[in-house]
Order: C-alpha cells, then structure tokens, then sequence
C-alpha cells in the first residue's frame, strides 16, 4: 500500500450510520455484540489489576512525583552541562582508551569463540551421540550464563587489581557458556540430507564434519560471533567502569567529578564507533548469509 | 560408460582441460583469501593482547597460587558436622548466608526494577514504533526521525548511562530502572517497528473501508495481528532486564548489585559467592517463569 495511491474502496456516505447498524444487530443477538457482564468484569479486573500492580512497584522504587520531578530537573541540569562538549585536551587519551576498550572487546570474542567451539560440539545433540552428555552440558551452560560479565569483572577487579585483562577474562567467563549454547543450537539446525548423502558415499566422520556440517554452519556461527563482537564493544565500556580499563574506566572518572563535557564528547566518540562497527558487521553477516545460500546444494 | 560417452563428443579433452584451469584457479583465489584473512586476524589478535596487556602485562608473582587464593577466599568452609546448626556457628549455611533477608529484599528490588523498566520500556517502545513503521506512519520524514532516537540511544550502554542518571536523581533503584527503561526501549523499538512493517495491511484496509479512523484501525487491525509477536520480544526483554538489574546496584544504582559491592567493600569474599549463587537462582526461576507464561499464553512449542 502506497500512501498516495487513492484508496480502491469508496468512503461510506452520509446515509450510512456504524451506530443504527450495531444497534440493529444488538437487538437481533446481544451476545454476539457485546461480552456477558461477568467476562467484561474479568477482562477489566485483569486490566485494573495489573496497573495498580505496576504502580506500586514504581512507588516501590521511588517513582514518586516530587522526587521524580527534582530528579529530572537535575537531570536536565547535568544535560545543560553537556554542552558544548569538549575533549579537554586529552584528545589522544581518549582515543587510546577507546582503542583498549575495541581490543579488549576483540580478544575477548576471539577466546570466546575457541573455548566455545569444542564446547558447543559436545553441546549439541547431532554430533554427541550420547543424549546424557548433551543434557548436562547443555544445563551446565544454562546455569553458568546467568552471571552478568561485570558481576565477574567486580570480584576478579578485587582478587586480582585493575586493568583490562581482568575486564577481557570476565568477558570470557560471562560469554563463553552462551555463545557455546547458540553454537549447539546452530549445528544442530541444519540439513541432514548433505550428512546422510556424504556418509551414503563412504566418507569418514572428519570428512562428514568438514564437508557436510562445516560448509552449512560455519556462516551462521560466524555471523553469531560477529554479534558477539558487536555487543562486547558496548560491554567492554561497562567493564571499564569496575575499573577493568578502557573507555568506560575514563568515563567514571568524569562522570564522578562532574566534567559533563568531556563525558558528553566521550559519549558522541564512543557512539561514532559503535555504530561503524555495527554497521561493518551487518554487511559482513549479510554477505556470509548470500554466500551460504550460493554454497549449498538443495538437497535436505 | 559416461567417459566413455564423454570422449564420443568433439573437444571434450579441451573442455575438461579448461574446467580444470579454472577449478585451479578459483582454488587459489579462495585459499589465498583464507590466508590474508588468517593473517589480519592474527595481527588484531596480536595487537590487541598488547594492547589489553593480556600477554605483556605484569601478572605478579605465581599467577596460580593467586587464583588458589582466590578461590579459597570466596569457599564458604562449609562443614558437614554443623551444616545447619545457626547463624553463630562457623561452617554452617545459616552461617555463610548470615545477611540473607536483607538480600533477598535487594534481589526483590531487582527484579522489580526488571519488571516496571520492561512495561514502561516497551510501551514507549511500542508508541514510538508505530512512528517508525510504514505501515502506520505516511511521513517518510517522521520516519526517518523516530529511526533516529533509538538508534543513537542504543550506542550507550545501560551502565554507563545509569552512572549520569546516579548522579541526577542520587544512588538507588530509581537511577538503575531509569537507565533499564531506557535501554529496554531503544532496544525494543528496532524489532517493533519492523514487526509492523511485515504486518498484513489487509485488517487495517478492511476496517477504513467500513469507516472506522485511524486509532480504529491501528486498535482492531493492527494489535491483535502484532501483540503476540511482540509480547515474545517482552518476554526476552524480562529475561535480559532482569539479569542486567542484578548488576546495575554495582555502579550505585539500587538492588542486590549494591550489597555485592558492599560485601567487597568489606572483603567478604564468600558472601559475593553467596549471592551469586542467588542471582544464578532467581535468572533461571525468571527464565522458568516467563517460559510458562509463554506457553499458557501462546500455545506454542519452544523453538530450542
């Protein structure tokens, strides 16, 4: 539908009436116009219900006028003081923490993905034939994906001092049991007739994986960790504020002692960089997917 | 046979030549590729670990021992004899969980702070996606506007901007659900807005048609054919909300994160442990949660 493309129906007219229609219907089947009372009362408590509740956990939380209103006119205040945004002569800093911070996002997807890989083989139920095997691992892998990446990187910060390896092995310990859960989920997605047509030719169980299984998800997995990638950039910055380095340890710097400006020219830098990245990568999966798709036989 | 059908034919010996030339060919093209891809990689690789200091940094005396340590630090000492003897006697889980009411109410708070950021998150997100999607909104203009908002608002992550919302309305569940609502909206509204463009029109034509406006439209046409979709994207959203709320107190901004910032300010290793286990408990009971809801709600299979 195209916004000016005249609309093919014609308006109903002025002899039309919706209300002496649905009136009529009403008086030949009420039921079929409106609900009985009780299910109307039902539908409406749910509703009502489900608002006071939400009402209350926002009181819970503070969401009260007087404070939410002083909150936001400070708010406002510190956005005033964004402007105009400066980099305080530490250009060339902020630049380093920047590149520390796309470092220690790299690294950590690179080790992320080699320990995921074996771990999502044995993970996934095509490849392990032992169902038993699977299902451990794979509730091993639910369990250990719960902890946020920078619950990690706050104890390791303590056990083991400041600095961006600690950030890179928080990364490791948080991501690696979910990519490794997607790696599962895709080798087990894939088509069976490519395997069964290999194996059917005498090909051994190296040469089925490497020739029937690899050309089919190694795109997609690759694709999977490319997302990675782009999300680890945004959490490497949050890491930094634990202190595990980069652009996010810079940012809690300035955000503590106020300097909004530089903040705000940290932010805009930092927004730059996250969506080229994203954007280099939405190419990069798109091409994978055209290049899967052009590789396979149909066959399944 | 088919050899020798294939030598029956004029110029075979030259086709198969020249397929092979080329099969060669393509070969190396793509083996090379391979190669100077490995080589970038490796080159990131290795700058980055100088970088990040992963390789070259200091890492102390017997990198080893120090995790032994850690480790040590961060095991409650259970003890079988008096494992639920009371809060006073050492080696006992009342013992190890000696704070217990406290967290569990600051893991309530986290999850409450998930909640009320996931509805007030994804109505916004839902009003601003129907400025978004074709479907709804004529102006290519307005469009490209709203695209805009969340697109920019997605770069910044929910800690960093939770840790300006801290110093605006001062530490606590408020800054932390305002910085969740925040994110939970520029992250929602993208799927939206694309679930409305790939909604049929047709609902939408037929109640024009039958004279009904613009908010009839969009009210009997439009929601009833996108709601349950998107409801599965709230769902994720809860499941995600909820395990980001739970490190949010870590920059100030309210729930168990601030008493496992506050267990470390004290060096008491094993009551992060603790609650970590906690954590670990009530993302997989979300999980759990949102999975039956799923299920009575929509009938549906689920896709792992």
């Amino acid at each position: 539908m195209t916004a000016a493309a005249p609309h093919p129906c014609p308006r109903p007219g002025p002899q039309f009436d919706a209300g002496d229609v649905i009136a009529q219907a009403k008086a030949v089947l009420p039921q079929g116009v409106t609900l009985p009372l009780g299910r109307r009362m039902a539908h409406w408590a749910i509703w009502v219900l489900a608002f006071a509740a939400v009402l209350a956990i926002g009181y819970d939380l503070g969401f009260t006028g007087t404070r939410l209103y002083a909150g936001l006119l400070r708010l406002a205040q510190l956005i005033g003081l964004m402007w105009p945004p400066s980099s305080g002569g530490q250009a060339w800093d902020i630049f380093v923490a920047l590149g520390q911070t796309m470092a220690m996002a790299f690294l950590g997807t690179v080790i992320v993905v080699v320990l995921a890989l074996p771990l999502g083989i044995v993970g996934a139920r095509t490849i392990v034939g032992q169902p038993a095997i699977h299902f451990v691992v794979r509730r091993i892998f639910d369990v250990a994906r719960t902890i946020p990446a920078l619950v990690w990187a706050m104890i390791l910060v303590a056990a083991f001092g400041l600095g961006p390896r600690v950030g890179v092995t928080a990364m490791v310990l948080a991501e690696t049991p979910y990519l490794a859960k997607l790696f599962a989920e895709t080798m087990e997605n894939h088509k069976r007739g490519v395997i069964q047509s290999l194996r059917a030719a005498g090909a051994s169980h190296l040469q089925v994986l490497r020739y029937g299984l690899a050309p089919q998800v190694l795109p997609l997995m690759t694709g999977k960790a490319l997302l990675l990638f782009e999300s680890n950039i945004r959490a490497s910055a949050a890491l930094g504020l634990v202190g595990a380095g980069g652009i996010g340890m810079l940012l809690e710097r300035k955000i503590q002692m106020l300097q909004l400006d530089e903040v705000a020219w940290i932010l805009i830098l930092f927004a730059v960089l996250v969506i080229a990245v994203d954007l280099t990568s939405q190419s990069l999966r798109r091409r994978l997917i055209n290049a899967q798709s052009r590789s396979l036989p149909d066959i399944s | 046979m088919s050899r020798l059908f294939l030598s029956e034919v004029g110029g075979t010996q030259a086709t198969v030549a020249s397929f092979e030339r080329q099969r060669r060919q393509l070969l190396r093209r793509s083996h090379l590729a391979t190669l100077v891809t490995l080589l970038i990689l490796s080159v990131l690789l290795y700058v980055s670990a100088q970088v990040s200091e992963f390789l070259s940094g200091n890492y102390g005396n017997e990198p080893l021992a120090r995790v032994g340590a850690f480790l040590q630090r961060m095991n409650p000492h259970l003890r079988s004899d008096s494992l639920f003897a009371g809060s006073g006697t050492k080696g006992a889980i009342a013992y190890w969980f000696y704070d217990f009411p406290k967290w569990l109410r600051a893991l309530l708070t986290s999850v409450e702070m998930a909640l009320f950021a996931t509805v007030v998150g994804s109505v916004l997100a839902f009003v601003v996606s129907l400025f978004m999607a074709r479907t709804v909104t004529r102006s290519a203009v307005v469009r490209q506007g709203m695209r805009c908002v969340p697109n920019l608002m997605r770069t910044m992550p929910a800690f960093i901007s939770a840790l300006i919302l801290v110093q605006a309305v001062g530490p606590g569940s408020t800054a932390g659900t305002i910085a969740l609502i925040l994110s939970c909206f520029a992250s929602l509204s993208r799927p939206f807005s694309e679930i409305l463009e790939n909604a049929d029109v047709g609902p939408m034509e037929s109640i024009r048609a039958a004279g009904g406006g613009r908010m009839a439209q969009i009210r009997y046409g439009l929601v009833p054919l996108v709601a349950p979709i998107m409801l599965t994207y709230v769902f994720a959203a809860v499941e995600s909300n909820v395990a980001a709320s739970t490190a949010l107190g870590i920059v100030g901004a309210g729930g168990i994160g601030q008493e496992l910032a506050s267990a470390l300010a004290y060096n008491q290793f094993e009551s992060y442990f603790a609650m970590m286990l906690m954590i670990v408990a009530v993302v997989i009971v979300t999980d759990l949660a949102s999975e039956q809801v799923r299920h009575r709600l929509f009938g549906l299979g689920e896709q792992d």
